[in-house]
């Protein structure tokens, strides 16, 4: 039978009223009953979010083991299933339909069982060892990577073509997925997967985003119940756990945003053709000038400067820490709160790190070397971290600008000295 | 119960008419009740020029020297799920007004405030240099935008957020504050002597909500005797005209 269902089953022998109605409405929104898996082998699960639990018990002095815990993943897994067999329930009054397809989801999930079975457990062969099981960027290789592997579970993502604050298109993440992230170990699945695969795993890359985001916000929610006397767990679990609380409100919510994602793409009219090498009316008096107004705009009105250095160097601000580590130790960063940064680590969370300004001189370019991928992140900020959005003083033209002085600092005398020996490889 | 007592409020409405809505004031004033923690001075490491010109001081618990007032504790109405409530009509116009909030000195003043949704967020610069507000709200989208010399930036929100949350300045990492947003107008932040009053709250028991960045007050001392606030909330009774709390003792303990 249902091997995962074990622990729902089990705990319908559970005398308290109030959870035997709970559990009932989670079996009964399991679409999945009826699908019969092997119980040969020990299926994955995925892991609980233990650092944002100990940050909110931090938080609201309360504790998580027990069944504040219990209440809070049993709904979650009754909402989104397994890494073996996903869900979405109550997708469809969620309108979950307009940012995943179920179908891709188990193009996805499930485990690389045979190599022959192509376009099956995509998700586990080609993400799972640096993204983890769960999309929380733990996985066997985590520590041995810098930067980090993405961690899913709270919607953000850096390279995108959205502001700050909203969710990436479908078009971003495919083109993460396909080229891959240059200067880090994310590496482009175009030659080895067709376009319906990297479909497949951009919508299970959501589905773990909004199942992530359903978790934390599930457990800062419970975070504000009470589960003291009995009467007030039961008061607690008729509430929170009601289809009105996980569906319509938080996952209504969570949804909304990755289907509004698209409309708050942000438009850029074509590049002027006098900046462009490949037109005919390719002007380079134009692009010098262009190159000196940004250059203007890097040490002023833009505010460049004060993180990516008086060089280009990325050197201006070193000791900043991303959303990711900032979630979990507050804006202000208290890494060096030893009692902090223990309790951290023995929740799971990776060692901390600086997050450092790109060094421009380098040519490398993380969400891509296109003028406009420069262009949204200059316009928008780059989402979860200290990155922010140009100016609103600043005209579109302002930013192209700091567009073409970016793209020219590697070639600038300063990062290609005229005197240094050019390179010659020996070859024998 | 919150329920229960809307209900109430609701049926005693219906009995005597919306337009007899009564009304009524509360106040109070929060003072630490132990010895005042010496403020700690910040190391201004960027734009030294602008920011170190005056002394800059940790402001997460600010109390006041001479009178031990707590600085910052946010008091706000706490509506149940299903609990709605009509504002009283002064409110109507407060509203359309933005609440401000300045980047002055390299700091955020004042640091922290409460909105309602709808109303605007006005985050100004008052300072000869660039700042950035990053202003990460777990209900609305979070924003990060660069507020040049002399400007201000605006954002109107959507939706109430559960807890208050974080503004930052990327650029000066010591720059921190707080925004909470709410669905209705009865809220107020304790000034520099501790001291907050919400006007014109609907004649009624409610259940207030207290927060301090810290966490949430779980006790204080009223009138000797000791209130015990589970998850910082408590439930007071608005009386018509003036209701004064008088001193709301916390032990520094609630504020670590």
């Amino acid at each position: 039978m249902l091997c995962y269902l074990q622990p729902c089953l089990t705990s319908l022998g559970e005398s308290n009223p109030m959870k035997r109605l709970r559990i009932f409405w989670a079996l009964l929104s399991m679409p999945m009953i009826g699908l019969v898996t092997g119980c040969g082998t020990e299926s994955p699960d995925f892991r609980v979010n233990n650092v944002y639990m100990e940050k909110i018990s931090r938080e609201l002095d309360v504790k998580f083991a027990g069944q504040r815990q219990e209440d809070v993943y049993t709904a979650l897994t009754a909402m989104f299933g397994t890494p073996d067999l996903p869900v979405v329930t109550g997708g469809e009054d969620a309108g979950v339909s307009d940012v995943l397809s179920v179908e891709n989801l188990h193009l996805a999930a499930g485990p690389v069982i045979k190599d022959y079975e192509a376009g099956k457990g995509l998700y586990r062969q080609h993400c799972a060892h640096c993204h983890g099981v769960t999309g929380d960027g733990y996985g066997p290789t985590a520590k041995f990577l810098n930067p980090y592997p993405r961690d899913f579970r709270m919607g953000t993502f850096k390279f995108k073509s959205t502001p700050v604050g909203y969710r990436p298109t479908d078009d971003d993440l495919t083109r993460i997925v396909r080229n891959g992230i240059n200067g880090t170990a994310m590496p482009s699945f175009k030659e080895m997967l067709d376009s319906g695969q990297i479909d497949a795993i951009v919508d299970y890359v959501k589905y773990l985003a909004l199942r992530g985001q359903t978790e934390r916000s599930l457990i800062s929610l419970s975070g504000d119940y009470g589960y003291e006397t009995p009467e007030e767990t039961t008061e607690t679990q008729a509430e929170l756990l009601s289809k009105e609380v996980l569906v319509d409100e938080i996952l209504g919510a969570i949804v909304e945003e990755w289907t509004s994602a698209s409309e708050t793409a942000t438009e850029a009219e074509g590049r002027d053709p006098v900046y462009d090498f490949s037109s005919p009316e390719f002007d380079q008096s134009e692009l010098d000038e262009s190159i000196a107004r940004g250059q203007q705009l890097y040490y002023g009105a833009g505010a460049c400067v004060t993180c990516h250095g008086p060089t280009q160097l990325g050197d201006g601000q070193t000791t900043d820490y991303d959303n990711w580590t900032k979630d979990f130790f507050g804006e202000a960063a208290k890494v060096a709160d030893a009692e902090l940064l223990d309790a951290y680590l023995t929740a799971g969370g990776l060692p901390p790190r600086n997050i450092i300004p790109r060094n421009l001189r380098q040519g490398v370019y993380r969400g891509g070397r296109r003028p406009i991928d420069i262009y949204w992140r200059v316009k928008n900020g780059i989402d979860g971290t200290p990155m922010p959005a140009a100016s609103s003083q600043l005209t579109d033209d302002d930013v192209w600008d700091i567009v073409n002085f970016v793209l020219s600092v590697p070639y600038q005398s300063l990062s290609q000295p005229a005197d240094m020996p050019e390179f010659v490889r020996d070859r024998n | 119960m919150q329920k229960i007592l809307l209900t109430v409020t609701l049926s005693l409405m219906l009995v005597s008419g919306a337009s007899a809505q009564k009304w009524g004031t509360i106040k109070g004033r929060f003072v630490l009740d132990g010895d005042a923690p010496s403020a700690s001075k910040i190391t201004v490491t960027k734009d030294v020029a602008v920011c170190g010109a005056n002394p800059l001081f940790e402001e997460t618990l600010v109390v006041n020297e001479e009178n031990k007032g707590i600085r910052d504790i946010m008091v706000y109405l706490n509506l149940g799920r299903n609990d709605k409530l009509k504002a009283h009509p002064d409110y109507e116009e407060a509203v359309k007004k933005p609440v401000v909030m300045d980047n002055v000195g390299c700091r955020f003043e004042p640091h922290v405030v409460i909105l309602q949704v709808g109303q605007t967020l006005e985050i100004g610069n008052k300072d000869p240099i660039a700042h950035n507000a990053k202003v990460d709200t777990s209900s609305n989208p979070p924003i990060n935008p660069i507020i040049q010399a002399n400007s201000k930036v605006e954002q109107v929100y959507k939706k109430a957020e559960r807890r208050p949350a974080n503004v930052s300045c990327s650029i000066h990492p010591w720059m921190t504050g707080r925004v909470m947003i709410l669905e209705h107008p009865y809220s107020a932040v304790s000034d520099a002597d501790g001291n907050f009053e919400i006007k014109n709250l609907p004649v009624g028991k409610w259940e207030f909500q207290f927060y301090h960045e810290t966490g949430y007050v779980e006790e204080a001392n009223m009138d000797g005797k000791k209130v015990s606030m589970k998850r910082g909330r408590l439930e007071l009774e608005v009386k018509e005209g003036e209701t004064d709390l008088g001193e709301l003792l916390v032990k520094p303990a609630e504020l670590k």
